[in-house]
């Protein structure tokens, strides 16, 4: 058996301190570290490998995905472990208030997925990983330039943080293991539900999406929607005891035949938009030899820009980089 | 300051489907008392508990500790009470060391060295994930986290359930000393142990069905509560006969058999006195009048091998 060792701040025998609310919050941030931080530092290492490394996170479509898996498994799980572990009645119990609990949790699941979408947004739109990596090669094998429409950049941003604070809230808000675990699909369906709206509006204001709307959009409603999470967490009983054993199996059924259906939609949508980026890249391809051919034997290219890109983006990349080239 | 240091009136708790837990409980706990809640299965001891902590919403009434309503109360009120569920989950991640860490962080008055103490005391492995504890194991890591946080009220629901009996009178031994210490610390526990509430109780209020159906010192309970047998002469005894005080009441034939709670000699020279029966008065011993209170159903409930 080991001793209980000697303890940061903890008084060595009894006395009285005054506990401050940052002191608490100091605690239980250590805590939740303890909890998720491997979960997190894992996220980390892999987007820095798939973004800086690798390179491939090279479009916002990718970043998406990424964002996809971050709100699949850390939305639930940081949202409502405590549920799910049986832990609640152990936690609520504790002095942290449920405010506390709730700010705490969503720092710790939130902060890294805007870091990971924000960063990792702009370093697509900037180029950044070659930057940092110099690795421009003047070859003069020219490739056309892939520029991301600005609805991209702004879905890969703000559509995972839209539905991982969907997500947080439901998760936090359940208080049965298994539909805290399915806590994704009406996180998702809610961020798809936005999205659908704010792109929708784009098209009506101006006949294609620009991301202008979505972009600012879906991270108000995300707001919203944590703030009002928020209010429900501090109204929540705590659970005694992991539930989730008197599940039927047709319920257990149908949340897997609906995670399987919001899966397929992935997937679809995914393959949709492949399908449109190799279109786009075609094109791109085409005018790019038209060009070429126009051009003088001698001449170096001439920068070119999708059309997408020359309307909704002007982030493109670093001066020294030569237009219109990627390696 | 209100005196009490634990206080429910009309408490009312209703669950999902209609189920009616806790209904119109009234409570008092003064402050620096050992309080045993006892009742048997469903009675609403935990329903009451867990309201008093702030888990659970009460539908009607009001349950303050220390003055605060634990519901909607702020962090430094909640750091003045600690508690221990009766099916409590305690974060398996970390290790007791940790958390008791992490109670450092959250209880003003934390004591390391209790802590410590409680830890050797309890044969509590500190340095391994509180998940892979067995059951008992982690029991006594509630226990302990309650214990070392110093709180002014410590709301235990059945804490000696599923301990080793070793465990159990450690466990009773530490709230002993806690009440001998003489700190003002009120201790709120439920349990269906008789012989654990015998021994470290003050004060015991009996629960059935939601409500308190008696609230006193112990020592009242079992010189106040008495079987009284009445045999009537003929058939059977005449209409509308009632026991004076009777909490229960039997009637084989000509003989009546009541629990009755004498709360005074006029009430005692009352019973003796019906007329035209002879009437015998025993007294009883604490299992019995808990059981006699409770009704004979209750009988098997209140022992050692129950949790």
């Amino acid at each position: 058996m080991t001793e209980i060792a000697s303890m940061q701040d903890a008084p060595a025998g009894a006395s009285e301190r005054t506990i401050s609310r940052a002191a608490a919050l100091k605690g239980l941030l250590w805590c939740e570290w303890l909890r998720y931080g491997r979960m997190l530092v894992g996220f980390a290492a892999v987007w820095i490998v798939l973004l800086w490394v690798l390179e491939l996170l090279f479009h916002p479509i990718p970043l998406l995905v990424f964002g996809a898996a971050y709100v699949l498994l850390a939305g639930p799980i940081i949202g409502g472990a405590d549920a799910a572990e049986g832990a609640e009645e152990f936690a609520f119990a504790l002095p942290p208030t449920r405010a506390d609990r709730y700010l705490v949790r969503l720092a710790v699941g939130l902060g890294p997925l805007l870091i990971f979408q924000g960063v990792g947004a702009a370093a697509i739109a900037g180029d950044w990983p070659q930057a940092v990596w110099g690795l421009f090669v003047e070859s003069g094998l020219a490739d056309p330039f892939e520029a991301a429409p600005g609805v991209a950049y702004a879905a890969a941003f703000s559509a995972p943080v839209a539905a991982f604070s969907a997500t947080f809230v439901v998760a936090s808000c359940l208080t049965h293991r298994w539909m805290v675990m399915m806590a994704w699909i009406p996180g998702s369906l809610a961020a798809a539900g936005l999205f659908g709206f704010a792109a929708g509006l784009e098209h009506a204001v101006w006949d294609r999406p620009t991301g202008l709307i979505v972009g600012p959009v879906l991270p108000a409603a995300a707001a919203l929607i944590l703030l009002g999470g928020h209010l429900a967490y501090q109204r929540k009983e705590g659970v005694a005891r992991a539930a989730g054993a008197g599940m039927s199996w047709a319920v257990r059924g149908l949340i897997v035949a609906l995670a399987a259906l919001v899966a397929l939609g992935v997937l679809g949508l995914l393959w949709a938009a492949e399908g449109d980026r190799a279109d786009s890249l075609e094109r791109s391809r085409l005018e790019a030899l038209e060009v070429r051919s126009a051009a003088a034997p001698l001449q170096r290219i001439a920068p070119i820009a999708a059309p997408t890109r020359a309307a909704t983006s002007t982030a493109s990349a670093p001066a020294s980089r030569p237009a219109g080239m990627k390696e | 300051m209100s005196e009490a240091a634990i206080e429910a009136r009309d408490l009312t708790k209703t669950f999902k489907g209609g189920v009616v837990a806790v209904n119109g409980l009234d409570l008092t706990a003064p402050r620096g008392v050992v309080y045993g809640l006892i009742g048997r299965n469903g009675a609403g001891k935990t329903t009451t508990l867990r309201m008093l902590m702030g888990l659970l919403r009460a539908n009607r009434g009001t349950a303050r500790v220390l003055g605060a309503d634990l519901w909607t109360a702020d962090r430094a009120a909640r750091a003045r009470v600690a508690y221990v569920g009766q099916e409590q989950t305690i974060y398996g991640w970390l290790t007791c060391e940790e958390l008791c860490h992490l109670g450092g962080r959250f209880y003003e008055r934390w004591d390391t060295a209790r802590a410590r103490r409680l830890a050797e005391r309890f044969d509590v492995p500190t340095d391994r994930p509180v998940g892979a504890l067995s059951g008992g194991q982690r029991r006594k890591v509630a226990i302990l986290l309650a214990l070392a946080s110093r709180a002014e009220v410590l709301i235990l629901d059945e804490p000696a359930g599923g301990l080793d009996p070793i465990a159990r009178r450690q466990l009773v031994d530490e709230i002993i000393d806690l009440a001998a210490a003489g700190d003002g610390t009120t201790v709120l526990f439920s349990t269906h142990i008789i012989t654990d509430l015998e021994r470290v109780a003050e004060m015991v209020a009996i629960m059935d069905r939601g409500r308190i159906m008696a609230e006193t010192r112990l020592d009242e309970m079992q010189s106040t509560t008495r079987r009284v047998q009445v045999i009537f002469a003929g058939d059977g005894p005449p209409a509308g006969f009632a026991v004076p005080g009777a909490v229960r009441t039997q009637t084989a034939g000509p003989v009546v058999t009541a629990i009755v709670r004498i709360t005074s000699d006029a009430q005692l020279d009352e019973v003796r006195a019906i007329p035209g029966a002879r009437v015998n008065v025993f007294d009883l011993g604490l299992e019995e009048a808990f059981i006699e209170l409770l009704g004979p159903e209750a009988a098997g409930e209140f022992g050692e091998t129950m949790s």
